[in-house]
């Protein structure tokens, strides 16, 4: 098959540039969705689904650019929509759960608050997320997060503030006095 | 009270400064596994030391040039296409040269011309046969060759165990094809493609059926009172002991489940049989051994396979049964029999539902906290009875009699009036008792709602009778 050999050279290049990316990305992208969805299994799909996908479109020019922001926002969007997913999802068949009336609890639970909080953060808009979970998850500075976003600190100032007002919001309407 | 701004503050201060930075080592063990994943997926990525235990054998390479090639010529590949169905995959024997056998329960068992193969069944050829799958693709196996149809994430997968295929694609493929051994798996389309396992020297025998087992295995006694379900996570999702086709487990314990893994932390052996065997209620295990003394003990198990990122649902519960067989003597037959449960059958009204396409799935949540209980989504008939089995509670099964085999669009809206509660009429169980009581009454919203109908009667459901078993042996 000459096919085989034509496409081979092609093929290992690109490869030692993919796995260059695999390899420094990885982690990011991984802490981000764990920091989002809080769970180890949800994260190493979002990475899968990403590099998978990456695997799939090959090197974009979006991609090369600037491989961190692409996949740091990739890995953010992916964890947004399993969370948003997660409220359409209900296990009406799961009869354990069915059986259970829902139990009013007289504090409210610290899950609970975590809960809301993780549905506000997956209702801001994507660049409001990708600053608040640099901030928050990876511990970025200002500096750092514009740096990576391609922005400017002030943009990255405002941002931060706008998140965290619309948190403020949607956790009070959500909690109310129950905190 | 309400809080102020000042406190909502610190509030979401503190808890975002919670978010979870992950345990370093399910980080390290994640990379592996994704880099294990992206290597099958025919990269041709070249392998790092740190993960030499996942190298290919010798001829992997190979493997994944021509992988390569096939990437690069068919990059437009859609790789993740909606989920697959299980039910949707199956292969029909359309010719053979010699005879072709389907090994069930490791028993070789001769195929007829036409007959229809379950997903996860290894099939064997002695000189060759050709094998059409759900789609319309077509398998040719040369002699001596063992494949198995089943579903991936995103489509279908051929899986060689032995020999060699040649598989044409579907000329309108509803979705991807995928070849695999044990080095790579391939994307197959728009071309034939010829795949063959390493070549072996040695004489085989005709039929060797394989046992599929777990790399790594814990099962310790649980001295916990609450009993949890057992849940596995294979490439079609979690599934547990019970739930539409096994599938739906409790998030909050579907979450903490990896790739690959089976886990319980206080699960009684017939949890454990129920899930193995792939039984619904766990009434349909019965004994000849004396195993009552089982009924108040319960076990904490971890397992995980060794092609954690692949491996499927139907070989986790065979890995289950290898399990229950080395760590418990766990010896058993099925048997058939005639139970009183609730038959699914279309209305004489007839069936209102209109026909859905894609894979089954939830459409729009159904609010636990409301009155009104409701069901939107696109199923088979089979999963619908199976949702019906969980409605209606009690232990009592209701069996798919449709016959109707498509996928339909389902809108159900029930007016709960009073809570779950166990009235018995003259048919069986209240109908709907295990969410309350309906107005109108269960039955009847069905008939209305869907045009289909619930009959109290016998059926015939598989049993699993319990030879001999014993406590499970030391770590």
């Amino acid at each position: 098959m000459s096919t085989v050999k034509a496409s081979t050279v092609i093929v290992e290049a690109a490869d030692q540039e993919f796995e260059a990316i695999f390899h420094e990305h990885h982690d990011m992208a991984y802490r981000t969705a764990y920091g989002v969805t809080g769970s180890a299994a949800d994260a190493e799909d979002i990475v899968q689904t990403i590099f998978l996908r990456l695997l799939d479109r090959g090197l974009l020019p979006d991609l090369k650019r600037n491989p961190g922001g692409y996949i740091y926002r990739a890995a953010v969007n992916e964890s947004l929509n399993l969370v948003r997913a997660r409220k359409r999802l209900v296990l009406v068949s799961d009869s354990e759960r069915i059986a259970a009336e829902p139990a009013i609890e007289p504090e409210l639970a610290t899950e609970e608050v975590h809960k809301h909080l993780y549905e506000a953060v997956a209702k801001l808009s994507k660049s409001s997320a990708n600053i608040l979970i640099l901030r928050y998850v990876h511990k970025y500075s200002d500096a750092e997060i514009a740096k990576l976003l391609g922005t400017s600190r002030g943009t990255v100032a405002v941002g931060l503030y706008r998140a965290r007002a619309r948190l403020r919001k949607w956790m009070r309407a959500s909690l109310g006095g129950r905190i | 009270m309400n809080p102020s701004n000042e406190d909502l503050d610190k509030i979401i201060e503190a808890r975002l400064g919670r978010f979870d930075s992950p345990p370093p080592q399910s980080m390290v063990e994640s990379k592996e596994r994704t880099l294990q994943l992206l290597q099958s997926r025919a990269t041709g990525m070249p392998q790092p030391e740190t993960v030499s235990k996942l190298r290919l054998p010798h001829n992997g390479r190979r493997w994944l040039l021509v992988a390569a090639a096939t990437l690069v010529l068919l990059a437009s590949i859609p790789l993740l296409r909606s989920l697959v169905s299980p039910t949707d995959v199956f292969a029909t024997v359309e010719t053979t040269k010699g005879s072709v056998y389907g090994l069930k329960g490791g028993v070789p068992r001769e195929l007829t011309i036409g007959e229809k193969v379950e997903p996860g069944t290894p099939i064997r050829t002695d000189r060759g046969a050709t094998l059409k799958l759900s789609d319309g693709a077509r398998n040719q196996m040369e002699a001596q060759s063992e494949v198995s149809i089943e579903a991936a994430q995103d489509g279908v997968r051929i899986r060689l165990n032995d020999g060699s295929v040649r598989v044409t694609p579907s000329t309108q493929p509803e979705r991807n094809l995928y070849v695999q051994n044990n080095a790579v798996v391939v994307p197959v389309t728009g071309a034939v493609f010829q795949s063959a396992t390493p070549a072996s020297s040695e004489a085989r025998e005709p039929v060797a059926p394989k046992r599929l087992e777990f790399e790594v295995i814990s099962v310790r006694p649980s001295n916990m009172d609450q009993r949890t379900r057992p849940a596995c996570r294979g490439v079609e999702g979690v599934f547990s002991a019970s739930g539409p086709t096994g599938s739906m487990v409790a998030m909050n314990v579907a979450e903490t489940i990896p790739k690959g893994r089976c886990v319980a932390t206080s699960v009684s052996l017939a949890n454990i049989i129920s899930m193995a065997y792939d039984l619904p209620f766990s009434w349909r295990i019965t004994n000849n051994a004396d195993w009552r003394q089982f009924t108040n003990e319960a076990y904490q198990i971890e397992a995980k396979a060794e092609n954690a990122a692949t491996v499927t649902r139907e070989e986790l519960r065979q890995m289950l049964q290898s399990m229950l067989a080395d760590r418990f003597k766990l010896k058993v037959h099925k048997e058939q029999k005639e139970v009183q449960g609730y038959a699914l059958v279309v209305a004489k009204s007839g069936l209102t539902l209109k026909e859905a396409t894609g894979a089954e799935e939830y459409l729009e949540p159904s609010s636990q906290m409301s009155p009104s209980r409701s069901l939107h989504g696109k199923f088979r008939m089979s999963t619908l009875a199976q949702l019906m089995t969980d409605y209606i509670g009690g232990g009592a099964e209701v069996a798919d009699l449709t016959g109707l085999s498509g996928l339909y669009e389902v809108h159900l809206v029930l007016n709960r009036v009073g809570a779950a509660g166990g009235e018995r009429t003259a048919q069986g169980p209240e109908p709907g008792t295990n969410l309350g009581v309906f107005d109108p009454p269960f039955f009847k919203a069905i008939e209305q709602q869907l045009g289909l109908r619930i009959e109290s009667r016998k059926i015939p459901v598989d049993v699993v009778v319990i030879d001999h078993v014993e406590r499970p042996t030391e770590n």
